[in-house]
């Protein structure tokens, strides 16, 4: 009876039949003593709390493959490796289980209670290790999350309890080092069930419908586009471990693409290079990845051996381990970026034309692109990169220039595709940066540069045709000697002063000023993760204070829809005031009502112009921003526009 | 190369500064006098195609046509180190050599007589450019070729080139000591309308002004010819920075004049530059001690009248305002100074603004020279429409009535054919300097924009008119 008992207890038949035996059958009215009932069906609840986590292991673990069937995957790997390592935890148990047998063997009189005592002190341990399991099931934890669980409680107070825990923690551990290790070091993720916490998300939708892609196609489909798949790869919040601030985690993101950059360095030169001695050279740089390392792969490595051969996760170590590494890479990296490639140049570069520095190219840019726009309005599209060729060509920087190109796209269902302004929203800059700037130029960086450059081009461009309504009507007073009517002049004044203004501002006291701050971290020579942290932070800077996103967004570094800040609002509206007066100014027959509308625009002016000083005014007053104050200052220089809206109200 | 620009230097005066700023402009863009680049100016990155043009790789030619009616100045400049500089086909003498003998109307005659072989060099070097922009003419007012051909070319340019912009650098006569040419009230007054109707801005360079700033601020007792005209070069210089380096704004004459000039009559600019050191000789290259100014210090020196360039006289009436001001600022700029200096002038009201539009300190941050060397960390030039100067215009038109009441020396004027039959053309003049000394008045009153000339106002009404902006400016 006992030894049917035990046999029970280390059943690992899955239709629980030793104990539903039991259950069933009459057995224990039958053969157990009244006293003795309640022990028997204390041990027959040890053997069920058993059962539950042997289960579990059962269904996740190993042994399935006894049978000739793969385990099931779909659950991934770090489940798995739970299964494992609450085997290990059950030894104890099975031991446990194996003295028993052998005692009841060598003595006939062995009492139930006995046994009972002997499983009672294992009890503690099968509830705990149920309990886990049980809590994993529940919040239906995956991958790293679930280390971090078992991490969490990996201080427990018993002692038997933690050592087990310990060991359950292992195997789980093992793979995540070992993932962490490749990633760091090769800029591989072999994650099939997305249990990392970096994880490839393809963008281009086609690829992007079978999630669960191995590394090695992510790989492949990469290769078609070298340069945008290092951005593909992204911290997946929902499995980072909490023990892994999500600064450190980003550290980790960098670490990997600045190996991937590495990497891509390597294949791209050896795809494009057909000639002999281009062979020759890609040969050279073969070991780019080792440039990178510099022999000192396996001491890194070792590191992160070292760390998942510990017992628990000391997080302070892996805090330091990955610290380590990453300042290595990234010194490592900024030493190739500022004295290979010339950073600062490349910076001057971007400054000089997505920012318009080069103030004289794109006055040239202006004067072709409307030239061309006047006698071939419906072919602009296609003239506008030619227009950008042409004034390279002119102003003789062809050579600075080529890095750069334009392109345009068709911004089809307009309602106004006539205007100005919706053409140059639809302008944007190409910059082919170089090896292994990539690091700094994710798409995602140039977008937000192009909305800065169209945002300044608008400006430029519209200055361009008011300083040409200025020379005309110059010209022209000092032909006819008539005077001219002071409601367009005045107006024609008011919308120069406001974009020749609105320039300054955003070249001397925005521009100029963030960029000097960048660049002096650039001089710095600093490792090239705060080179890039000081860029993200310049771009965010400079599109909060051109008001092209709000405040808040600048702040969460959201880069997806946005809503508008009611200052740009302002400022758009501002803009259409000044391409209609240019064109109404411009046209060969002027209307007849010309005066008229021109009032009118000169009414609509005064209210934008009162309502973006009164912005201008609250959003000073409630947060004391240095940038809006700069741009109130200049605007109401004279006390001119806040006096002339007091007086209105 | 976009935007050119072609100097006309007329005259002794004239070709005297002009030659002082194409030296500067050679010392800066690293040109030798003989107009081949120097080997340590490779890095191109500034304009030189603006002022230049080139004819092999690395020798330049200024596009300046020198004119002068008499020998003197332009032999000197022949002779010089600077020989090979120029074009020898730009540089034209009248053959005779006489000079106009400081008589605005014989230069003015000889200008229409020469005026065929004057623009065939003009024209030539306006082809020779893929895309003019202006012309800038140096030149004096008040002696006879710079004053007198000069009001004929400007005329002339307005004529045949309709959409460039024509600019001057013109220099003012010395208030303080007597001159030797004693129709320069008649002079001035008729080359003040020709700045008027024809030219689209005026750089003032006060004679006056800048004889007064080299004794206070330079500490010279007798300041000559070279050292003044070292001054004059500097604010030429400095005020086409923005179009021969590259900058984000002001990249042509348009750009830079367009903001100061608000309507087409008030275009009379004046200019400051600060700090000035009697050691300015830029051909000096030993060390200087670097002087730390900072922007807000430039920034203020420049809006203290001691420093302007032109001699307004004390403002009694205190109504007097900016129209509009450009600083240019050169050297190692914090970009957030620049916001911090506008606000300090704004909050000590250092400077007083028109009442009748919204205006304010526009701020150019320039490069300089990376050939040259500076001794000051910062230093600036402003260029500002203010109504004070038509205290200038008054002051020729007091000297022109003085003398035009007397009827004195009107002979040597009467020999020349435009004022044969009578002398109409100085009383309209007359007329035309004083409608702009009206402009400039109304200019300071907040209903300036339903301003219009009264013409043929006397001098007592124009008069009554200060008087009364003078009672509501104290109310």
């Amino acid at each position: 009876m006992i030894h049917d008992l035990l046999m029970a207890c280390r059943s690992h038949n899955p239709e629980k039949l030793g104990i539903r035996a039991f259950n069933d059958t009459t057995v224990i009215d039958q053969f157990i003593h009244p006293s003795e009932r309640e022990i028997f069906m204390g041990i027959l609840r040890i053997i069920k709390v058993y059962q539950e986590v042997e289960q579990f292991t059962h269904s996740m673990g190993p042994q399935t493959n006894a049978l000739g069937e793969l385990p099931d995957l779909s659950r991934g790997y770090y489940l798995l490796n739970l299964a494992k390592g609450i085997e290990v935890a059950l030894e104890e148990y099975y031991a446990e289980i194996t003295r028993l047998e052998k005692y009841c063997f060598g003595n006939k009189r062995t009492s139930l209670s006995y046994v009972h005592s002997a499983l009672q002190a294992k009890l503690p341990l099968l509830v705990f290790l149920r309990n886990v399991i049980m809590e994993i099931q529940v919040l239906q934890l995956r991958g790293c999350v679930l280390l971090h669980n078992l991490h969490q409680q990996s201080l427990h107070g018993d002692i038997q309890l933690a050592t087990a825990l310990k060991k359950i923690m292992k195997p789980v551990k093992n793979a995540f080092f070992s993932s962490l290790a490749h990633w760091l070091l090769f800029g591989v993720i072999d994650d099939v069930h997305s249990e990392f916490f970096i994880k490839f998300t393809p963008t281009d939708a086609v690829d992007g419908s079978s999630f669960s892609k191995s590394a090695s196609n992510s790989l492949m489909s990469a290769e078609k586009n070298p340069e945008d798949y290092i951005w593909q790869y992204e911290v997946n919040l929902a499995q980072l471990p909490g023990f892994l601030s999500v600064v450190l985690a980003e550290k980790v993101l960098f670490v990997g693409q600045t190996v991937l950059v590495f990497k891509m360095g390597r294949n791209v030169k050896v795809k494009n290079k057909t000639d002999q001695l281009a062979v020759k050279l890609a040969e050279l740089n073969r070991d780019d990845i080792y440039q990178l390392w510099n022999g000192r792969e396996s001491e890194f490595f070792q590191m992160v051996v070292d760390l998942s051969n510990d017992d628990t996760i000391n997080v302070f170590r892996v805090e330091n381990v990955i610290n380590d590494i990453k300042n290595y890479v990234s010194t490592r990296l900024s030493e190739i970026a500022v004295n290979e490639v010339d950073l600062e140049r490349q910076m001057a570069l971007i400054k000089d034309f997505f920012l318009l520095g080069r103030g004289e190219f794109y006055l040239e840019f202006c004067s072709q692109m409307i030239g061309t726009m006047e006698t071939y309005r419906e072919e602009r599209f296609k003239n506008v990169t030619r227009s950008f060729e042409l004034a390279a060509t002119v102003t003789g920087i062809s050579d600075d220039l080529d890095k750069f190109s334009l392109s345009c796209q068709r911004t089809t269902g307009e309602p106004d595709e006539n205007s100005d302004f919706h053409f140059l929203q639809g302008l944007s800059l190409k910059y082919k940066y170089e090896w292994p700037l990539n690091l700094l130029f994710s798409p995602k960086t140039i977008e937000r540069y192009n909305k800065i450059f169209r945002f300044l081009l608008i400006i430029r461009t519209f200055q361009y045709e008011i300083q040409r309504v200025w020379a005309k009507q110059t010209w022209k007073a000092k032909k006819v000697g008539v005077p001219l009517n002071n409601k367009i002049i005045s107006l024609r004044n008011y919308l120069m002063f406001f974009l020749n203004n609105m320039q300054y501002y955003i070249q001397v006291d925005v521009l100029e000023s963030q960029f000097g701050i960048l660049l002096n971290v650039i001089k710095r020579k600093t490792d090239f993760e705060e080179i890039q942290r000081a860029h993200s932070i310049f771009l965010a800077n400079v599109l909060s204070h051109c008001f092209l996103i709000t405040e808040s967004e600048a702040q969460m570094n959201v880069t997806g829809c946005q809503n508008q800040n009611p200052i740009y609002g302002t400022l758009l509206k501002l803009f259409s005031i000044c391409e209609s007066f240019a064109r109404m100014t411009q046209s060969k027959d002027p209307p007849d009502d010309l005066v008229a509308e021109v009032d009118q625009l000169n009414e609509s002016f005064g209210v934008q112009i009162a309502s973006l000083i009164q912005l201008l005014v609250d959003v000073k007053s409630a947060s004391c921003l240095g940038p809006l104050s700069q741009l109130l200052l200049r605007l109401d220089f004279n006390h001119w526009f806040s006096a002339s809206h007091n007086t209105s109200e | 190369m976009p935007s050119e620009i072609i100097t006309l230097q007329l005259g002794q005066c004239g070709n005297q500064i002009g030659f002082e700023f194409w030296k500067r402009l050679c010392l800066e863009h690293g040109i030798s006098p003989s107009g081949v680049l120097e080997d340590f100016a490779n890095d191109g990155m500034d304009r030189k195609d603006v002022f230049f043009y080139q004819a092999d790789d690395d020798h330049y030619i200024p596009r300046a046509v020198l004119l002068d009616l008499e020998p003197r100045v332009i032999n000197t400049i022949m002779g010089s180190a600077y020989s090979k500089l120029y074009n020898p086909e730009n540089v034209y003498l009248s053959k005779h050599g006489g000079g106009a003998g400081n008589n605005w109307a014989s230069g003015y005659g000889q200008g229409e007589k020469l005026q065929e072989e004057v623009f065939d060099i003009i024209d030539r070097e306006a082809d020779g450019s893929d895309s003019l922009e202006g012309f800038i003419l140096c030149h004096s007012i008040a002696g006879g070729t710079g004053s007198g051909m000069g009001s004929f070319i400007m005329e002339r340019l307005a004529d045949r080139y309709p959409k460039k912009l024509i600019q001057t650098f013109s220099v003012f006569p010395n208030q303080d000591e007597i001159s030797d040419v004693v129709v320069q009230p008649y002079n001035s007054m008729l080359t003040l309308k020709r700045l008027t109707t024809a030219a689209d801005s005026v750089v003032v360079l006060d004679n006056t002004a800048l004889n007064r700033i080299a004794c206070d601020r330079l500490h010279i007792q007798n300041p000559s010819f070279s050292q003044i005209n070292n001054l004059v070069s500097t604010i030429m210089s400095v005020s086409t920075t923005t179009l021969r380096y590259p900058s984000y704004m002001n990249n042509n004459l348009i750009g830079l004049m367009a903001p100061l000039i608000p309507t087409p009559q008030l275009h009379f600019l004046m200019t400051g530059y600060t700090p000035l050191t009697s050691d300015s000789d830029i051909n000096s290259q030993q060390p200087v001690n670097v002087r730390k100014t900072t922007v807000l210090d430039v920034m203020r020196r420049l809006l203290q009248p001691k420093n302007m360039m032109v001699s307004t006289g004390p403002d009694k009436s205190n109504h007097h305002c900016y129209i509009s001001i450009l600083n240019i600022i050169q050297g190692e700029v914090d970009p957030t100074q620049v916001h911090k200096s506008l606000q300090r002038i704004r909050d000590r009201k250092m400077a007083q603004f028109i009442p009748w539009g919204p205006t304010s300190i526009q701020v150019a941050l320039s490069r300089s020279s990376p050939y040259v060397q500076s001794n000051h960390r910062v230093s600036g030039l402003m260029l500002a429409n203010h109504t004070s100067i038509c205290s200038l215009f008054e002051r020729a038109l007091n000297q022109y009535d003085k003398l035009r009441k007397r009827g004195a020396f009107l002979d040597q004027f009467r020999r020349e054919d435009i004022f044969k039959d009578d002398l109409t053309e100085l009383d309209e003049s007359r007329e035309t300097v004083d409608c702009l000394v009206q402009e400039y008045a109304a200019a300071t009153r907040e209903d300036y924009m339903q301003f219009s000339v009264k013409r043929g106002a006397g001098s007592a009404d124009s008069k009554s008119e200060d008087c009364r902006s003078v009672t509501s400016g104290g109310a």
